[in-house]
């Protein structure tokens, strides 16, 4: 998707890109600085600071916000269960949207971007409001508790369950994986097919050979993108999992909030950070810059 | 290269910071000037017009104040007051210590008026102002958060205990261990919510064990914490904030619940029908009190007339009407024989506990030693 970049001779660049820097960089620049860069610095600074009596910070620096972290087996417990919770959620969305992406990428040039509307169409409903709608289908007394029951059977535990997380965090983060994924499908020359088979490779071999390795990237950008969305969520797991299952956005929400202590959330938040920096890493040197 | 523009644009906010600071809150009663169109002489209640801002700010709890008394007000003295709502202690108080915040009045719950106190972000009370004082019931003043009250004065208050749905007990529960004892849980799995809190869902375990819910005594916690994490597997959901509608439509049958959120249950949420099947009770072990408080903000530049808004709602009809609408406690005595029908049904379906349950009630009380404490052992039952 290289954009070819106008060819300038040096005279002529020289005067134009005067102003490039600031006009382009400066809106970037302002935003991230002041609404990134310093309030991670402060984050930062917290996590090696005491928590005060009244739950403000005292100026003492210490390691032992990390020390706790790092050596107390509940702490790893939850980061697991994110870990988990947000890789399976990520795998269930990956086989349900490559097919879904193949579909539509199939379909006349026409009816691809209606497709694509229909995936999006969720979006335009407040993530909070779609989540109380799957409460009032899951509930005790819910749609589906109500239609089993009626037919005389048994009253299901469906609600506040690690599977009403994992339903919810799949059905909230599935266009994340569909748009990637088409994007990159998007890319796929489909006559590479006809090659595979022309060279004696059947269907499912020529999709292995050819096919999943072309489209990785997308494969890779949706994954990241669901699995950092999803193992940091915060609002289904409190709301769908009844606050039984605790990952660790509602970790945090007890010490910056509840527990009021902000350097033992800070040096948390920063633990999470380096390990999905990490992530993103492994991401960035495993594929090339056409990749994505 | 020409980097000024960039410079400029990381240097605007600072340089806005710097001089904007002192009048950061936009809404602040910047113009808190006299109120020059009304008459300074109609002094019959003791109240100087000329000393009225015309605006006064206020931070409190949703649905915790009748909007109509709001009104009243500001037709009686001039006065238009403009409501701003938190939903948390502890999204409340960073905002105050910040500074600046705009707000006069604050209604902080008992152990945040004590460490509010100690960080310096209340006002002292001018008792000459507040005349009607003496309307509020001794036995909820000079209480351990504010010993002789400096610092505020009471506003509602109200308790935890047992929410349940009649319909569904062939006698009412009377002891904790409807909810602790394996054998009872069998037939409540479920369908039954905690809240969601670290202090009450500890605490509803050491009154059935027997201790104070304040102990830190390690051992005594080990122990309580083994309960709840027992208790786990039959718990619905830790839930404190729709725990009312969840018991009004029958999805729990019983909850750990505060008794304001039952009170809702049994009469209804905005638009939202309630439950008559609904009672609240206080266990025999014991339960927790708690209390909502009027305070005035350290740096509210209009602390006169905050003293004159809360004298307003220390008469007994306001505190009556304002109780009527609230549904909590309200800790004003001549009030409490003024209150609608429907009110006093409600405190009779359980809200309200008599002379020997509050001997059986207990504060919670917060320090540094019990946040650590407690958050430790509930991170430890949530995350299990």
């Amino acid at each position: 998707m290289a954009i070819t970049q106008p060819t300038l001779t040096p005279e002529a660049a020289a005067p134009r890109r005067n102003w490039q820097l600031p006009v382009l960089l400066g809106p970037a620049a302002f935003w991230l600085f002041w609404f990134f860069l310093v309030p991670l610095v402060v984050i930062l600074i917290y996590s090696f600071l005491t928590r005060s009596a009244t739950g403000g910070v005292d100026w003492i620096f210490t390691f032992d916000n990390y020390a706790r972290l790092l050596s107390d087996p509940i702490y790893v417990t939850i980061l697991w269960r994110s870990v988990w919770i947000g890789g399976v959620a990520t795998l269930i969305c990956l086989l349900i949207a490559y097919p879904l992406a193949l579909f539509i990428i199939l379909q006349p040039a026409q009816w691809r971007s209606f497709y694509i509307f229909l995936v999006l169409i969720p979006f335009w409903t407040n993530m909070l409001v779609r989540t109380y709608a799957w409460m009032t289908i899951l509930n005790n007394n819910g749609l589906i508790n109500s239609f089993v029951t009626g037919l005389g059977g048994p009253r299901l535990t469906l609600i506040n369950t690690e599977g009403a997380v994992l339903l919810g965090l799949v059905y909230g983060q599935l266009p994340f994986m569909v748009l990637p994924l088409y994007a990159a499908m998007d890319r796929f020359d489909f006559r590479m097919m006809e090659a595979a088979s022309d060279l004696g490779a059947n269907k499912w071999r020529a999709f292995l050979r050819v096919m999943l390795p072309m489209t990785a990237p997308g494969i890779a950008a949706g994954s990241v993108l669901v699995f950092i969305l999803s193992a940091g969520n915060y609002i289904i797991p409190a709301l769908l999992g009844g606050n039984k299952v605790t990952m660790i956005g509602n970790q945090l929400e007890l010490w910056f909030r509840t527990a009021q202590n902000q350097p033992l959330g800070s040096a948390a938040a920063v633990l999470l950070m380096i390990m999905m920096v990490g992530g993103v890493i492994i991401y960035f040197r495993t594929t090339t810059e056409d990749d994505r | 290269m020409k980097h000024w523009l960039l410079l400029f644009a990381l240097l605007v906010p600072l340089l806005a910071a710097c001089g904007g600071a002192p009048t950061a809150p936009t809404t602040a009663p910047a113009a808190s000037t006299g109120d020059t169109d009304a008459p300074a002489t109609d002094d019959m209640d003791g109240v100087d017009r000329s000393q009225l801002a015309d605006q006064l700010f206020l931070y409190i709890w949703s649905d915790y104040i009748d909007p109509q008394i709001l009104e009243d007000f500001e037709a009686e003295y001039g006065v238009r007051v403009t409501v701003d709502l938190f939903d948390s202690n502890e999204s409340m108080i960073p905002r105050i210590r910040a500074g600046n915040s705009g707000y006069d009045i604050v209604v902080p719950s008992d152990y945040a008026v004590q460490s509010m106190v100690l960080d310096g972000l209340l006002a002292p009370l001018d008792k000459s102002l507040l005349t009607n004082i003496g309307n509020l019931d001794p036995e909820l003043m000079n209480l351990y958060f504010d010993p002789s009250n400096e610092h505020s004065i009471p506003y509602f208050w109200g308790t935890s205990g047992l929410a349940y749905n009649q319909k569904f007990f062939d006698t009412p529960p009377t002891s904790w261990s409807t909810i602790f004892e394996p054998a009872e849980l069998e037939k409540i799995s479920n369908r039954f919510t905690m809240l969601e809190d670290p202090r009450e869902v500890p605490g509803a375990a050491l009154i059935y064990k027997g201790h104070s819910v304040n102990t830190t005594d390690t051992a005594v916690l080990a122990e309580v914490q083994e309960l709840l994490i027992a208790q786990k597997p039959f718990v619905a959901s830790y839930d404190s904030s729709n725990v009312n509608f969840k018991l009004a439509t029958e999805e729990v049958v019983l909850a750990h619940a505060w008794s304001g959120m039952a009170g809702q249950a049994m009469s209804g949420i905005d638009d939202k029908p309630g439950n008559p099947d609904v009672k609240f009770l206080i266990p025999d072990e014991g339960g927790i009190i708690w209390m909502d408080n009027l305070a005035v903000v350290f740096d509210s530049p209009n602390k006169y007339t905050a003293h004159v808004f809360m004298n307003y709602l220390l008469r007994p009809e306001v505190a009556a009407q304002n109780t009527d609408w609230v549904l909590y406690l309200t800790p004003n005595a001549p009030a409490r024989e003024l209150l609608s029908e429907d009110t006093l049904a409600l405190y009779e379906a359980g809200l309200e506990p008599d002379e020997t349950t509050m001997m059986r009630l207990q504060w919670i009380e917060r320090n540094a030693q019990t946040d650590e404490l407690f958050s430790d052992l509930w991170t430890r039952v949530t995350a299990q």
